[in-house]
């Protein structure tokens, strides 16, 4: 059974449309959710969250459908918000107290490991800390209540590399491992580290799920074409055309209508350089 | 629940301690004011004395409790935390009460402490308008401190700010100006009937504002909002 469950989930803003979205998460798997500034992975978290209500579909967390405006089972989910809103004149153990007190499950001992693990001084004033120690308090404030589903909304954005590979480490080591039974959620722009840890990948284009796939199958599933003598008036509206600085334009498709673009190109009279498995930054700038 | 409710109440008040206890002791020392101004000086009846400035009170709590939150998206964390927009409203609406009560009790006691130590002193003319306004300011005050934390959450602090103000001295404005017009009404606020089925009436207002606070805390998207 999933963890999470979201099946035809639609929420409309003005401009903005999160149309008919499915996703699964299931336990012991990190799902990456990929997508353009704007293209709705935070309006997705937030509504199966039940932070902000949808207009239409379900939500359902360990089988059970959770409609909007219930809030009891929040306390089995941690999420670390993009803009980490915290209380900036608490003390991070006076924070970390404050929130503990919403938890019944809060895990004080496991909460100072991740203090010493994120080496955080509890006795500091929150206003003093860097971007990287609040990232690593909201995770703190997000996981000592050992949560069963994880939900992380650009964590890593504005963290230098150190910060990064030790986020990344603790994400790999700690937050899936087998005996927390979780299942995690996460949004980023940074590819490399996507793949790095991700089981799953969610591409989301305008509001709409255009990919839902593990890296390998993805990487079966679509090819690149790397083609030459490509001259700006050619337009191909049927694939999507990646242009690197360099000047080199690959076409993006499925594998099984790769062998037909091919042919198709060389009748035009554009030699193919390369047909191979894309990397996720291909697959990103393709269908993002 | 009850757990989440006190830690948001304990919260508010180590956040605002010093703001409070800066207000507290600016109305200690204006109501202390008669015993410097030395023998001889007038000290106003209670109620009209309070009239001008009681509005700062529920403007005051309103941008503590809501305006700053709003202000610094921490609203935003607590609905992310597991606790129902009506019991965050309610543990808002508990700290706002109790500040109030502060207040009042503040005002209650410099008062009888002025008027026990200056005899000599005399006493402003109470009228029927002020025992009128001496009965019904403590629902006023609730009332309004309630329509404010709803004015903050649903506008902009200046906006609900400036509607705070001109309702309060709306008020004022009457009863200053049209005292003979409003004379019948006094007459009939004094009667038990009224000021049950007026305190009733507040009741309800104030049920309602509750109940128009937790749709806003359940619809809007609080990461949303930039300013308070």
């Amino acid at each position: 059974m999933p963890v999470l469950e979201i099946r035809h989930l639609w929420k409309s803003y003005p401009g903005f449309t999160l149309r008919d979205v499915n996703l699964s998460l299931k336990r012991g798997t990190v799902t990456a959710l990929l997508g353009r500034n704007g293209a709705g992975k935070t309006t997705l978290i937030k509504c199966a969250l039940g932070v902000i209500p949808r207009d239409r579909g379900s939500v359902r967390f360990q089988g059970v459908e959770r409609e909007y405006g219930e809030v009891a089972w929040r306390r089995s989910v941690g999420y670390v918000a993009e803009s980490h809103p915290l209380y900036d004149w608490m003390r991070v153990e006076q924070f970390l107290r404050f929130i503990a007190a919403h938890y019944p499950t809060w895990d004080d001992a496991y909460c100072q490991q991740l203090l010493e693990r994120f080496r955080l001084d509890p006795h500091k004033q929150i206003r003093e800390l860097s971007h990287g120690m609040r990232v690593g308090l909201a995770l703190i404030a997000a996981l000592a209540h050992r949560p069963i589903l994880l939900l992380l909304d650009e964590p890593m954005a504005g963290l230098d590399p150190i910060a990064r590979a030790d986020f990344l480490q603790w994400l790999r080591e700690d937050a899936i491992a087998p005996e927390a039974g979780r299942a995690v959620l996460i949004s980023s722009h940074i590819l490399e580290d996507v793949v790095a840890v991700a089981d799953e990948i969610v591409i989301i284009r305008h509001g709409e799920v255009v990919v839902h796939a593990s890296l390998g199958d993805l990487e079966r599933e679509w090819r690149i074409l790397s083609v030459a003598s490509w001259t700006s008036a050619q337009q191909w509206s049927a694939f999507p055309v990646i242009r690197g600085r360099d000047g080199s334009v690959r076409l993006l498709c499925r594998r099984q209508e790769s062998e037909g673009l091919v042919a198709e190109l060389t009748a035009r009279g554009i030699a193919v350089l390369d047909v191979r498995a894309p990397t996720l930054h291909e697959l990103f700038l393709g269908l993002a | 629940m009850r757990a989440s409710i006190w830690a948001l109440v304990k919260k508010d008040f180590r956040e605002h301690a010093t703001h409070l206890l800066g207000v507290l002791v600016v109305i200690a020392v204006s109501q202390l004011l008669p015993l410097l101004l030395g023998p001889g000086g007038v000290v106003p009846a209670l109620s009209l004395a309070l009239l001008p400035v009681a509005f700062l009170f529920p403007m005051l709590i309103a941008y503590w409790l809501v305006g700053m939150e709003k202000a610094k998206r921490t609203l935003f964390l607590l609905r992310l935390l597991p606790l129902s927009a009506h019991h965050l409203a309610i543990a808002k609406e508990v700290v706002a009460l109790s500040m109030l009560l502060l207040f009042g009790a503040v005002v209650v006691v410099a008062r009888s402490l002025v008027l026990s130590l200056q005899e000599d002193h005399e006493m402003g003319v109470l009228g029927s308008f002020g025992t009128a306004l001496a009965r019904w300011i403590p629902i006023v005050m609730v009332l309004l401190t309630q329509l404010a934390l709803f004015l903050y959450l649903w506008l902009d602090y200046r906006l609900a700010g400036i509607i705070i103000v001109v309702i309060w001295y709306s008020g004022v404005f009457l009863v200053f100006f049209y005292p003979n017009e409003l004379m019948p009404l006094a007459r009939l606020s004094e009667r038990w009937s009224f000021i049950v089925v007026g305190h009733g009436i507040a009741v309800l207002l104030v049920l309602g504002l509750h109940s128009l606070m937790v749709r806003l805390l359940e619809r809007k998207d609080w990461d949303r909002l930039a300013t308070g």
